[in-house]
C-alpha cells in the first residue's frame, strides 16, 4: 500500500509542473500588460517601468517562471499588485470559509444523494423513481447561483427563518451548503442510481437473493458495496466542479473566501492576485483526485498494490 | 421498449431510433421544448412586448401586472429583456461548442488515427486541461483575456475542445482498424482526406449527442460568467448580467432577478432532457 501511495503521489508532480506551465504563460502570454492594466492608462511610462522592473517583469520569460516556481516551492506567493499585501496571507485568510462550505456541502450530498441513488434504484419505473429522475436532472441544470438565490428568497425573504448574507456563524452556512449540497446531490443520485442499476443486474446479486438473504442485506452489503467503487472515483472526479462551484457560492451569499478574493482580483486586474489564487485552486483539485485514487485502492480489494 | 429480431430488420437504424425517441414522453418534451426555445431565440425582437432597451422612467421597479414579468430599476420591462437576452447566452452556447467541435474533432481523430507520439502528447495535454474543471477554465481566460461575448465565446471553446479530443479520438480508435480506412489508407489517400471523408462521417452521430448535452453546459457556464460580471457585461442583456445586475434587488423586487434564473433553467432543463434521452436511445442500458 505505501509503495502504491507513493508512485501515485510522486506521478502528480508532473501535472502539477504542467499545469503550472499552461497556467503561467495562459496569463502572461495573451494580450493586456497587468502592470498597465492594473495602474490604469493615466500612469506615466516610468511609473510603469519601474513597477515592472520591482515585479520583475522586465525579464525574460523563462527566468520569470524558474522564479515563480522557486517562490511557490517556499510558499511565497509574491504582493497583490493593488493592496501590496501578502498574497499568502490573503489566501490563508479565505481559505477556510471555502473549505467550510465545500466540506459540509459536499458530505450533505454524499450522504443524501447516495441514500436518494439506492432508493430510486431499488423502486426502479415508481412514483419515487420518477419523482428522484426529475429531481435529478432538475439539479442537473440549476446554475449553483441561482439556486443560492432561490434558497435566499425563500428562507430568507419569505420565511425570514436565515440570513441572508455574511458569514458570521454557523447559521450563515445553512444557506450556502444547501445550495451547493442539492445540485451536487443531484448527481451523486443520479450516479448511485446507475451504479446500483448495473450492478443489481450480475448474478452474485441474484445468488444472494437465492440463498435467502434478507433484501437489506443484499442490497447494502452485497449491491451497494460495490457500486461505491465506480461512484468515488466519479464522485471525485465531480469535487472538481463542485469546488469551482463555491465561487459563485461566494459571491452570492458574500463569504469571504478564496472566490470573492479571486473575482475581486480579476476586475481589478491584481493578476499576481488571480495567478497564485488560481494555482491555489488547481492544486487543491489535483490533490483530491489524488485522495480519490488512493480511497478507491482501499476500498477495492482487486486492485493489488504492488 | 424492445425490438423482435424479426421486426428490427425492417428498420434502419435511424427509423428504429426515432421510434425509440418518440416513445419516450420526458424526450418529446425536451425536444418541443428546445424548439421552442430556438424559435424564441430566432424571432426574438418580433416577439419582445416593448422594446428591450426602453426606460419606463415613471415604472420602474413596477411588479408583474401591466409588463407581465415586471420591470427593473431603470423602468425596462423584464419580459422583453428576457427575451432578447436569449439570443445572447444561446448563441454563445451554441456557437462555443459548434466552434470547440469544429477544433477538437479533428485534432481527436487525428491523435486516434495517428497513435504514437502525436497521441501521447495529445492525450496528456488533454488529460491536463480536463483535470481543471471547466468553470474555470473559463474564469481563467476570461481573466486574460477580459470581458464580452466573443471571449466567453472563446473561453467555454477552450474548456470544450478537449472533451472533443477525448470523445473523437475514442471513437476514431474503435475504427481505426476497420477495411474501409485500411483500404483508403492502401490507395494512398491523403490523411486530410482520410479524416474528413472516412472517419468524420462515421463518428458524427456520436458527437452531435454530447454536443446536444454540452450546450446546456455552455448556456451554464455563459451565465455564470455574466453573473460574476466577468463575461458579458449591461449593457447588453444576458440572463446572467440581468441576474447579476438584479441581484440587489432580492428583497425589494425579487421578479427582476428571478425571472431571468427561471429562463437559464428552464433552457437547461430543456436541452438536459433532450440530450439525456438522445442518449438512452444510443445507449439504453442506463435509463
Amino acid at each position: 500500500m505505501l509503495t502504491y501511495a507513493a508512485r501515485k503521489v510522486l506521478l502528480i508532480l508532473p501535472t502539477i509542473f504542467l499545469v503550472l506551465v499552461f497556467l503561467f504563460f495562459m496569463l502572461r502570454i495573451l494580450p493586456g500588460d497587468p502592470v498597465t492594466a492594473a495602474l490604469g492608462n493615466e500612469a506615466s511610462a516610468e511609473v510603469i517601468a519601474s513597477l515592472k522592473k520591482e515585479l520583475g517583469l522586465d525579464r525574460p520569460l523563462h527566468v520569470q517562471f524558474l522564479d515563480y516556481l522557486q517562490g511557490l516551492v517556499k510558499g511565497d506567493l509574491g504582493r497583490s499588485l493593488i493592496t501590496r499585501t501578502s498574497v499568502a496571507g490573503e489566501i490563508a485568510a479565505a481559505f477556510p470559509y471555502t473549505m467550510s462550505y465545500t466540506v459540509t456541502s459536499m458530505i450533505f450530498a454524499i450522504f443524501v444523494g447516495i441514500g436518494m441513488g439506492v432508493l430510486t434504484a431499488i423502486k426502479r419505473n415508481t412514483v419515487i423513481d420518477y419523482l428522484g429522475r426529475i429531481f435529478s436532472l432538475l439539479g442537473l441544470s440549476f446554475p449553483v447561483f441561482f439556486m443560492g438565490l432561490l434558497l435566499m428568497f425563500l428562507f430568507a425573504v419569505k420565511l425570514d427563518l436565515l440570513p441572508a448574507i455574511g458569514s458570521g456563524d454557523l447559521k450563515h452556512l445553512i444557506l450556502p451548503a444547501l445550495s451547493g449540497g442539492l445540485i451536487m446531490t443531484a448527481y451523486i443520485t443520479r450516479l448511485t442510481r446507475s451504479s446500483m442499476l448495473e450492478v443489481i443486474r450480475a448474478d452474485y446479486i441474484a445468488t444472494a437473493r437465492a440463498k435467502g438473504l434478507r433484501e437489506s442485506v443484499v442490497v447494502f452489503r452485497h449491491a451497494l458495496k460495490n457500486a461505491l467503487i465506480s461512484i468515488t472515483t466519479i464522485v471525485g472526479m465531480y469535487f472538481g466542479m463542485h469546488f469551482a462551484g463555491s465561487i459563485m457560492i461566494e459571491m452570492i451569499f458574500a463569504r469571504p473566501g478564496m472566490g470573492k478574493l479571486l473575482i475581486t482580483a480579476i476586475k481589478q486586474n491584481d493578476y499576481t492576485m488571480v495567478q497564485s489564487l488560481i494555482v491555489v485552486y488547481c492544486f487543491i483539485i489535483i490533490v483530491v483526485n489524488l485522495l480519490t485514487d488512493l480511497i478507491y485502492g482501499l476500498i477495492d480489494p482487486r486492485i493489488v498494490y504492488k | 421498449m424492445t425490438w423482435g429480431d424479426g421486426m428490427a430488420k425492417h428498420f434502419t437504424m435511424t427509423q428504429r431510433r426515432w421510434e425509440t425517441v418518440k416513445s419516450n414522453k420526458t424526450t418529446l418534451v425536451g425536444l418541443a421544448l428546445s424548439c421552442l426555445i430556438l424559435l424564441i431565440t430566432v424571432f426574438a425582437p418580433v416577439l419582445a412586448p416593448f422594446d428591450p432597451d426602453e426606460q419606463h422612467l415613471d415604472e420602474t421597479m413596477s411588479p408583474p401586472g401591466k409588463f407581465i414579468l415586471g420591470t427593473d430599476e431603470f423602468g425596462r420591462d423584464i419580459l422583453s429583456r428576457i427575451v432578447v437576452a436569449s439570443r445572447t447566452s444561446i448563441s454563445i452556447g451554441l456557437s462555443s461548442i459548434l466552434f470547440a467541435a469544429v477544433i477538437g474533432v479533428p485534432v481527436g481523430i487525428l491523435a486516434g488515427y495517428k497513435g504514437g507520439g502525436i497521441d501521447s502528447i495529445i492525450t496528456r495535454g488533454v488529460d491536463i486541461i480536463m483535470s481543471i474543471p471547466s468553470l474555470l477554465i473559463g474564469i481563467i481566460v476570461v481573466a486574460a483575456l477580459g470581458p464580452g461575448p466573443y471571449k466567453v465565446t472563446v473561453a467555454i471553446s477552450l474548456a470544450y475542445i478537449p472533451r472533443f479530443i477525448r470523445l473523437a479520438r475514442g471513437s476514431a480508435l474503435s475504427l481505426k482498424g476497420k477495411e474501409f480506412i485500411l483500404s483508403a489508407k492502401s490507395i494512398g489517400s491523403k490523411d486530410s482526406r482520410i479524416i474528413f471523408v472516412h472517419f468524420l462521417p462515421n463518428i458524427l452521430g456520436d458527437i452531435v449527442v454530447m454536443a446536444t448535452l454540452w450546450v446546456a453546459v455552455a448556456i451554464r457556464i455563459e451565465a455564470n460568467l455574466s453573473f460574476l460580471g466577468i463575461g458579458v457585461q449591461p449593457p447588453t442583456a444576458s440572463w446572467g448580467s440581468m441576474i447579476g445586475s438584479g441581484v440587489n434587488f432580492l428583497f425589494s423586487a425579487p421578479w427582476v432577478p428571478l425571472f431571468p434564473g427561471l429562463a437559464i433553467l428552464i433552457s437547461i432543463f430543456a436541452f438536459n432532457l433532450l440530450g439525456d434521452g438522445i442518449r438512452d436511445v444510443i445507449d439504453p442500458k442506463l435509463s
